[in-house]
């Protein structure tokens, strides 16, 4: 049931190619890039704020609206992240890493250009090879369950402990974000914890006001207090956009890993594009060539957070797409415009409107294309945020971070929780603990624990049955040799020493003995 | 004494209060599980107690570290201007409360951009561009009752 | 001179106020704009229903209906704040059964009693909860399922969360049939049945229309609906009744405002929701997408709160989970 792509072009084309839809996908871009890079404001509020406007255009249409917007606003999210230290968007976090110590070294342009590039290289790449495979890759990840997303929320924890410079201050991290991640009602026996009466704490601690106030108001309170003198940032080159040659070469290696890894995970409902980038990340802080420089600014670190991350948006409308099962928030909305022009997902769309699937990714691949064009033209403005005084450019990202949270839910109750956790934000940088171990933990939290009692409701108890699936097995191991892999690889080394030692030595012997005769 | 302020000993005694609250707290959670499995307490109960031997594992970093070399305070001071920056922070959700959305901002703009030191007509000028383009975008274009 | 003034000043006040009471009253409900607070995201089911009944509410009215999505709490907050809001008609919101599982639920610490505190303006669609079993199960009708479940108790079910309907509805299957269960919550009704598909668990509780893609795939099939009679979009899911099991249940959606609201504003809004329901418009949607046509007035639409609440309590109190 593999469906060929000229078959795909020629059906979905003629549909893709019409003023109203090019102009949409104009439109939805360039929402998706603004939404994804103000602070705040992610795909989800993105898809939340276009979607009403989709009610009664053509599929077509709204696609061509909403996947671009999709595509623009997963990108979009690193532009924050470089500049500002302020992550647009979750999936965005890992970029924070390389990304903003290149741009206050000056390459604030280069760093654009190459989330850029790299977005577009994971999102194309991905989405080729999902359009050619969507139905088997589908029926695979279907198989996958509870264990599965148990395993891959696991392997995101452990990558907290090797992304800060402290151990104990990167697990202290880890660990308030897992306790405020169980604030709400308890996903298997709905009992009240932590919610202290209020309604509002019910669902749990909303998302945005958490990651803003660490991420957003508690940065800018901490750079107020450091002083706002100018020259925070080292004059800005605008040289060059496009990744260099030597820099393409380089991270090939990590390009085609972050490629399989962000694909891989984002394929596994439930886990989406932050956890890819997080894996991929944390895989490269562990095998890459340059691990020992990764957070210096290095291309490597920009280039496996944001391949990774555009990867899990392709795969992520898979399941979506073949057997109607959302893997995150953003699908699930995708998911209900597809419903409301009376098109169900599932195999049948592929037998009986195949034109409607072509459609889809085609506006899929053109939001890429697209995002690249804006992205590349708008990376100049982008950078001159920078020039602007801090003294006028922190009052004014505040004032955005309180309306972003302010947005999701139109709920004044979520700007009391973005002014707690600006404060805390504010605080841990006084005492070294970096957020994103913290908003780590925070997001991986509930997945770890709803699965782990779901896993062993359905296991009847038996802790055994997570390493008897392949896929949670190899995950769980694959944690286990990551977490331990530099004492592993000294042991190796020394291993190897010993054995290169008596080698030549018995070889000298040898000869020595073939010598003596 | 003052030697012994270091970050680790700050982050630690902060995560041992944290972990003393949170562990008061966790009886108020029942522990039985609705049928099968584990109950609802397990997590934050297995999350606390890592916290708390971290909280220790902190505090004894820090101690040992102020032993070796005599008074690293490595904690960023916290400045009069840290609290004004609080304050003006907390005035600016409680005027949401109470006076909607665009007022507060303008007036929290205004307010934290002079005492930053941005001479008073360019920091009327920013203002008003910046309100009215937030009143424009998410007023106008995304539908939000800012009043 | 003084005096002149304070005597134009006072006539025109007078002036005024009568002018301002003559003119200002008499003007129909509505004048401006509505508000219909959703507490479901955009895009979700709650959501799209609502969106469709507003619209076909808007020609009657002749005022817009503006969808204000404010999700938290299964719907919670979006009701507190309509029950919060002056009862005029121009603030509404859209109440679904999990207000009344949130009210009796022991564990729940924050919720609302729908009996008391909104203005029931009428209950605009009810869908049918029913069962999706993997493809491959050895059960292919209820009463086989049941048969199993009886030789193998304790299988597992995916549900919903314990403060949803998803999860009381297989207390309901529970309490007709006397069958153990395990029931796994779920982090919602895709998650549950992408676990059926995966044969994760033996059955998952679902509508048809939420199964349907899956269906296509071949991966579930469904043994039955709780509804009364076949979901027409899905003809050859048998009902429970008509295996022999008096099971009928399933989540329904109502427009709500405040409490005290005027009696000439609600029938207002009533007949304007009467008329939005029996619209081809939306009743081409719900048969196409295989939600449930159900409509209940003001009037008889408490009497079908008080039964549910009944029978929400009953299920709980039956576990024991029901507070006191």
């Amino acid at each position: 049931m593999i469906v060929g792509l000229g078959e795909m072009l020629e059906l979905g084309l003629p549909l893709v190619l019409d003023g109203s839809v090019l102009l949409l996908a104009v439109i939805g871009t360039i929402t998706g890039l603004f939404v994804g890079a103000m602070p705040g404001l992610s795909s989800v509020m993105a898809m939340a704020i276009l979607i009403p406007l989709t009610y009664r255009l053509t599929p077509q249409q709204a696609f061509g609206l909403l996947l671009p917007a999709y595509a623009a606003g997963t990108f979009g999210g690193a532009i924050g992240a470089l500049l500002l230290n302020i992550p647009g968007t979750g999936a965005a976090i890992m970029t924070t890493y390389d990304g903003h110590p290149m741009a206050k070294r000056g390459d604030a342009g280069y760093a654009i250009g190459l989330s850029c590039v790299y977005s577009f290289v994971g999102g194309i790449i991905s989405a080729i090879f999902l359009a050619v495979f969507a139905p088997v890759v589908a029926y695979w990840a279907i198989r996958l369950g509870t264990r599965e997303y148990f395993a891959v929320a696991v392997f995101g924890l452990g990558v907290i402990s090797y992304l800060s410079p402290s151990l104990i201050k990167g697990l202290i991290g880890g660990a308030v974000g897992l306790l405020l991640a169980t604030v709400g009602m308890d996903a298997i026996t709905g009992v009240s914890r932590f919610t202290f009466g209020y309604a509002e704490l019910a669902g749990g601690l909303e998302f945005v006001p958490v990651m803003i106030g660490i991420f957003g108001l508690g940065e800018i309170m901490y750079n107020i207090d450091k002083g706002t003198r100018e020259g925070a940032y080292l004059p800005q080159r605008f040289g060059r956009m496009l990744p260099r040659l030597s820099d393409v070469k380089r991270c090939l290696p990590t390009t085609i890993r972050s490629l399989v890894v962000g694909t891989f995970i984002g394929v596994i409902p439930a886990s989406g594009p932050t956890i890819g980038a997080v894996a991929s990340y944390g895989l490269e802080k562990r095998i890459g060539k340059r691990r020992a420089e990764m957070g210096t600014g290095v291309p490597e670190g920009i280039v496996a957070a944001e391949t990774a991350n555009n990867a899990g948006t392709g795969s992520a409308i898979v399941p979506m797409i073949t057997l109607g099962i959302p893997g995150d928030a953003v699908t699930a909305v995708l998911l209900g415009a597809l419903m409301l022009h009376n098109l169900r997902p599932g195999p049948a769309l592929f037998a009986q409107r195949l034109d409607v699937v072509a459609s889809i990714f085609i506006l899929f691949f053109l939001g890429n294309v697209l995002f690249v064009i804006f992205g590349l033209l708008g990376a100049r403005v982008f950078v001159r945020v920078l020039k602007t005084p801090q003294r006028v450019l922190l009052p004014i990202v505040a004032a955005l971070c309180f309306i972003g949270a302010y947005a999701t839910r139109r709920s004044v109750f979520d700007i009391h929780i973005l002014v707690i956790f600006g404060i805390v934000g504010f605080l841990i940088r006084k005492i070294g603990v970096a957020p994103a171990p913290l908003i780590l933990g925070f997001i991986l939290g509930p997945i770890v624990e709803s699965n782990l009692r779901r896993g062993l409701i359905t296991t009847d108890g038996s802790i055994a049955a997570f390493f008897a699936r392949p896929v949670s097995a190899f995950l769980l191991l694959l944690t286990l040799v990551l977490l331990f892999s530099p004492g592993l690889i000294r042991l190796a080394r020394a291993g190897f020493a010993e054995v290169q030692r008596r080698r030549t030595r018995g070889h000298r012997s040898i000869h020595n003995e073939s010598g003596r005769e | 004494m003052r030697a012994i302020v270091n970050s680790f000993t700050v982050t630690g005694t902060a995560v041992l209060i944290l972990t003393a609250l949170v562990a008061a707290y966790l009886r108020r959670i029942p522990f039985a599980p609705l049928r099968a499995g584990l109950g609802p307490a397990f997590f934050p109960t297995v999350t606390v107690t890592m916290l708390g031997v971290l909280g220790v594992a902190s505090l004894v970093t820090g101690i040992a570290c102020s032993r070796r070399q005599t008074s690293v305070n490595d904690v960023e001071p916290v400045t009069p201007r840290s609290f004004v920056t609080v304050l003006l922070v907390i005035l600016y959700a409680v005027g949401i409360r109470h006076a909607g959305f665009l007022i507060p901002t303008g007036a929290f703009l205004f307010v934290s951009m002079v005492a930053l030191g941005v001479p008073v007509r360019r920091a009327v000028l920013i203002t008003v561009l910046t309100s009215t383009a937030i009143y424009v975008v998410f007023g106008l274009m995304f539908r939000m009752r800012l009043f | 001179m003084r005096k002149a003034a304070i005597i134009v000043v006072a006539l025109s006040l007078v002036a005024g106020t009568v002018l301002w009471g003559a003119g200002a009253p008499e003007e129909e409900f509505p004048t401006g704009e509505i508000d219909v607070y959703v507490g479901f995201a955009a895009g979700g089911g709650t959501d799209v229903l609502a969106r469709r009944i507003a619209e076909n509410m808007e020609p009657e009215l002749g005022v817009p209906m503006v969808i204000d999505n404010r999700p938290g709490a299964g719907g919670l907050v979006a009701v507190q704040e309509v029950i919060n809001s002056p009862p005029d008609g121009y603030t509404l919101g859209i109440l679904l059964g999990n207000q009344f599982l949130q009210k009796h639920y022991r564990e729940a610490d924050a919720w609302i009693d729908p009996l008391e505190d909104v203005t029931l303006i009428g209950v605009f669609n009810m869908d049918a909860w029913g069962i999706a079993v993997p493809a491959d199960a050895p059960y292919e009708t209820f009463n086989e399922f049941v048969d199993y479940a009886r030789d193998n108790p304790g299988i597992h079910v995916g549900s919903g969360p314990p403060g949803t309907l998803y999860y009381w509805t297989w207390q309901a299957v529970i309490a007709e049939t006397g069958i153990e269960l395990t029931i796994v919550p779920y982090d919602g009704t895709a998650q549950s049945l992408s676990a059926a598909a995966g044969e994760e668990v033996a059955a998952a509780g679902a509508g048809p229309g939420e199964a349907a893609s899956l269906m296509d795939g071949g991966l579930v099939r469904m043994i039955g609906v709780a509804a009364e009679d076949r979901v027409d979009a899905f003809p050859d899911i048998p009902t429970f009744a008509e295996q022999g099991f008096d099971i009928v249940i399933g989540p329904w959606r109502s427009l709500v405002g405040p409490p005290d609201m005027p009696s000439d504003v609600v029938d207002t809004l009533a007949t304007a929701l009467e008329n939005a329901f029996y619209s081809d418009d939306y009743q081409s949607f719900i048969s196409e997408h295989g939600h449930g046509a159900f409509f209940r007035g003001p009037d008889d639409g408490m009497e079908f709160y008080r039964n549910e609440d009944d029978v929400f309590y009953n299920l709980m109190a039956a576990e024991g989970q029901a507070r006191e």
